[in-house]
């Protein structure tokens, strides 16, 4: 019997095509292929609708838990604004989220940039931060690995290093870089960096060892290994570690804000705390948890493009 | 006739002179795993060694394969002696440890690849050895979309890609991996001879 024959009656062997599997939130893609907007639309909102439905169901509970809070006496107006008071007046709060428009009566386009760039400037020092210290974490992990010499010298003070609150770096990143934008994305790097490298190293340390042994049999060269092998397989590990720190370093961002590194979200909740405007104070943080939740999904869809082979759960 | 050197020196086979493996020696937990083993495999040569799980039949092919070092003696393969891995001594592992980000071609090419083989070349000779095995429809499908047996003949034409003068299997029972055997045309084994050796068990 040749292995020709064998293969075709063993052909209930092969494994079922990925597109019949169900995945993720538990519906079904939808199976025909769209031939319309429409249903292409359709077929969009049914993939998204539980999360959605859900997602409205939980913030909808918790708002409406403080709306009863404020309807019978519980919730001071003041100090505890419920939703609808602090979203109404969004106008007369958007104005505080830049010196142009602080004063005076600065027209609503005008406000809506301020509030535009305040976001803007925010996330981009995270994500400029989240880079940096991704990539140096991982070179300096590769290297403490690789040069032994090296390893030796730096790890000792990388772990010593570790855990100091990124707040306590806070002077050292004034005096080093002056208030503004470079202070704030190296409060973000230091936040990232020590966790990262030490993370990479465990990383290398716990690659399949049989990953290791086919590319030796194979003839790999020591620098082969680490881009052929190693590199694609940690970094699935790492971007976990990185999407776990992202809110770590959203926070850090927001700190050195209110500090004081001269704008920012994390300026406004500063400037709300110090004005005793509590409508402001939930109407910025609803924007940071917006934003915060928003970069996570980023985060995730780069992941699920750069590291497609990671089996793709609903997280 | 090949009067050439290398054809020569493939010609002599796989030879282990009183060859000793302690794992963890000089520690606590030293296992003594193979005590003065002699064998030789001439060049076309099929050998089976079979042996209760845990007699060391794995760390044998381990040190022929040149993933470690023997304690004591030495192992020679075509006349030089056994120091590093090599491609021309493939071990077939009991896990087909396929990398997951790489397609089946990919896997299969990729000893080629590290050798700068080109793009084009090596998918031919993926999609050839590949054939061999009735797995040319998946070349460029992942390895979780393959089953386990299916992972495992890719394995085995991911180590005959690079046409080994010896090829090491570890336990390759599993019928689907196991029925390849006599028909892989890559090599002509005898059948049958089987090597008795001394063990530590």
């Amino acid at each position: 019997m040749t292995l020709k024959a064998e293969e075709a009656s063993n052909s209930d062997e092969r494994a079922p095509s990925r597109g019949a599997h169900p995945r993720g939130n538990g519906t079904l893609a939808a199976a025909a292929p769209a031939t319309s907007l429409s249903s292409a639309a359709i077929g969009l909102l049914r993939r998204f609708a539980p999360g959605i439905f859900w997602g409205t169901v939980s913030i909808g509970l918790f708002a409406g838990l403080w709306e009863a809070a404020w309807a019978v006496g519980w919730a001071n107006p003041l100090l505890l604004p419920p939703p609808h008071i602090f979203l109404r007046n969004f106008a007369l709060q958007g104005r505080f989220f830049s010196l142009a428009t602080r004063m005076g009566n600065a027209p609503a386009s005008a406000i809506l940039l301020s509030v535009t760039s305040t976001i803007g400037i925010t996330t981009i020092r995270v994500l400029i931060g989240l880079f940096i210290g991704f990539v140096i974490s991982l070179t300096v992990g590769v290297m403490i690995r690789y040069f032994q010499i090296f390893g030796n010298l730096t790890l000792p003070m990388i772990t010593l290093l570790a855990p100091i609150s990124p707040v306590a770096w806070f002077p050292v990143a004034i005096f080093a870089f002056g208030i503004g934008n470079v202070a704030a994305v190296f409060l973000v790097f230091i936040a990232l960096f020590f966790i990262m490298t030490l993370a990479t190293i465990s990383e290398i340390d716990q690659v399949n060892l049989a990953y290791l042994n086919v590319a030796r049999i194979m003839g790999a060269s020591r620098w082969q290994i680490l881009f052929y092998v190693i590199l694609p397989a940690i970094l699935p590990g790492l971007f976990l570690v990185l999407r776990l720190n992202l809110f770590a370093a959203w926070m850090i961002v927001l700190i050195g804000e209110a500090i004081g590194v001269g704008s920012g979200l994390g300026q406004v909740v500063m400037l709300a705390r110090n004005t005793f405007n509590s409508s402001l104070t939930f109407f910025t943080m609803t924007l940071i948890g917006i934003v915060g939740y928003s970069l996570d999904i980023v985060l995730l869809q780069v992941q699920r493009r750069l590291l497609y082979w990671v089996p793709q759960d609903a997280g | 006739m090949h009067n050439d050197p290398a054809s020569e020196a493939r010609a002599r086979g796989v030879r282990c002179a009183g060859v000793d493996k302690t794992w963890g020696e000089g520690t606590a937990r030293a296992l003594e795993a193979l005590v003065d083993i002699d064998l030789e495999v001439a060049h076309g040569e099929f050998v089976v060694l079979l042996g209760p799980s845990g007699c060391g039949k794995s760390t044998l092919l381990y040190l022929i394969a040149g993933l470690e070092l023997p304690t004591g003696g030495t192992i020679e393969s075509g006349g030089e002696v056994v120091t590093k891995p090599s491609s021309d001594r493939a071990l077939i592992f009991q896990e087909p440890s396929l990398y997951p980000w790489l397609s089946v071609a990919e896997n299969v090419a990729f000893g080629l690849k590290l050798r700068g083989i080109d793009k084009s070349a090596r998918r031919t000779v993926a999609l050839r050895v590949l054939r061999e095995v009735g797995l040319a429809d998946f070349i460029d499908k992942r390895p979780d979309e393959l089953s386990g047996g299916m992972r495992q003949r890719v394995a085995v034409v991911r180590a005959l890609a690079m046409q080994p003068s010896v090829l090491l299997w570890t336990s390759p029972l599993p019928l689907s991996t196991f029925r390849l055997v006599p028909s892989c045309k890559i090599f002509s084994f005898t059948c049958g001879e089987t090597a008795r050796h001394r063990s530590s068990s």
